[in-house]
C-alpha cells in the first residue's frame, strides 16, 4: 500500500516534468529524452523505461487522454498517513491530481467564477 | 586527448579520475589548493588559475567547468570565453539555468568558441564510473570532437537531446 503511494508521487513527477518540457519553446523528442535518463542519470529505472517505451508508440501521447484511474492504494496512504497525523503532501497532490483528472469540468471552479464576477464584476466563461 | 577540468569538488574530481583512467591528459585547477594536489595525486597536472591552465593545452582546447551554477560559473564562463581561442571547445558541466547557458553560447558564438551545456546526473559515483551527461551545445559538428574523449559512461553514451539546436549521439 504505501509503495503504492510512493509510486503515485513518482509517476505524477515524471508527468510533471514533461508538461513542462512539452510546453518550453523546445521541440524535444520525448522518447529521445526518456532514453537519456534511462541511461545513468539519478531518475533512472522501470517507470522511466516505461515512459521511452511509451513515447515510442505514440510520440506525444496524442492517442490517449490524461484521465488518471486509480484503485485505491494511493488513497489508502494518503488515509493512513492522516491517521497518523504525519505530511505526505506530495502523494496526496499525486491522489488529488488523479481525482482531478476525472472530471471534465469542476464545480469548484463554477462557484469560484461566480464569487468572483459576484464581488468584482470579473468576468466568466459563458457556456455557449 | 587532453582536456582542462576547472572545479575538482564531488563531481569535477571524480570526473578527473574516470578521464585519466581511461587515458585522457588532465590540466586541473580549482581555486581550493587541496583540491588541485589530490587531482594531482590521481595523475592530473595542476594549474594555478584559469589563464594557467588554458595555457597549458594544445589548441583546440577543451576545457570543462564543473564550478556550482550561477554566479561562480558565470565568471568563470565569462573569464574563459577571454581565454580561449577560435575553434576551443568550452563545457559547463555545472547543471546551469538553461537561459544562463543560451547566453554562455552566444558569447562563446561571438569569438567562434563551441559552447556546450552538460547537464550531469548519477551522482558522484556516475561521475567516477560512468553516469548520464545530457549535452546540449551551439552546433552538431562541434558536439563530434568530444566523442573522442574516453570517458566511462553509464552503459554506452546515448542520444543527448539538445535544448538549444541540435540532438547528436555517441
Amino acid at each position: 500500500m504505501v509503495h503504492n503511494g510512493i509510486e503515485y508521487g513518482m509517476m505524477e513527477a515524471i508527468g510533471e516534468g514533461y508538461d513542462v518540457l512539452d510546453h518550453s519553446p523546445f521541440d524535444y523528442d520525448n522518447e529521445a529524452v526518456a532514453k537519456v535518463w534511462v541511461n545513468g542519470s539519478v531518475i533512472r529505472g522501470w517507470l522511466m523505461e516505461l515512459a521511452q517505451e511509451a513515447f515510442a508508440n505514440d510520440a506525444n501521447l496524442d492517442q490517449i487522454s490524461g484521465k488518471m484511474f486509480s484503485s485505491g492504494e494511493g488513497k489508502w496512504t494518503v488515509q493512513e498517513a492522516l491517521k497518523q497525523g504525519i505530511p505526505v503532501p506530495v502523494i496526496t497532490d499525486s491522489l488529488f491530481a488523479r481525482n482531478r483528472s476525472m472530471e471534465q469540468d469542476t464545480f469548484t471552479g463554477k462557484v469560484v467564477s461566480a464569487l468572483r464576477h459576484g464581488f468584482g464584476g470579473h468576468a466568466m466563461d459563458m457556456k455557449k | 586527448m587532453q582536456i582542462g577540468m576547472i572545479g575538482l569538488g564531488k563531481m569535477g574530481l571524480n570526473l578527473v579520475k574516470n578521464m585519466i583512467r581511461n587515458g585522457n591528459e588532465v590540466v586541473a585547477f580549482d581555486l581550493n589548493e587541496d583540491n588541485v594536489k589530490l587531482a594531482q595525486e590521481a595523475g592530473a597536472t595542476p594549474a594555478s588559475s584559469n589563464e594557467d591552465l588554458v595555457s597549458k593545452l594544445d589548441a583546440p582546447r577543451t576545457v570543462w567547468i564543473m564550478v556550482p551554477a550561477g554566479k561562480p560559473t558565470d565568471s568563470t564562463v565569462q573569464e574563459l570565453i577571454g581565454l580561449l581561442s577560435k575553434g576551443d571547445y568550452l563545457i559547463d558541466g555545472g547543471n546551469s539555468f538553461y537561459e544562463d547557458s543560451i547566453r554562455h553560447g552566444k558569447l562563446a558564438e561571438e569569438k567562434g568558441i563551441n559552447f556546450f551545456d552538460c547537464g550531469t546526473s548519477g551522482g558522484q559515483d556516475g561521475a567516477l564510473n560512468g553516469g548520464n551527461f545530457m549535452i546540449g551545445g551551439t552546433s552538431a559538428e562541434a558536439f563530434e570532437h568530444l566523442k573522442h574523449y574516453s570517458m566511462a559512461f553509464h552503459k554506452k553514451m546515448v542520444t543527448f537531446t539538445l535544448a538549444n539546436r541540435v540532438q547528436a549521439t555517441i
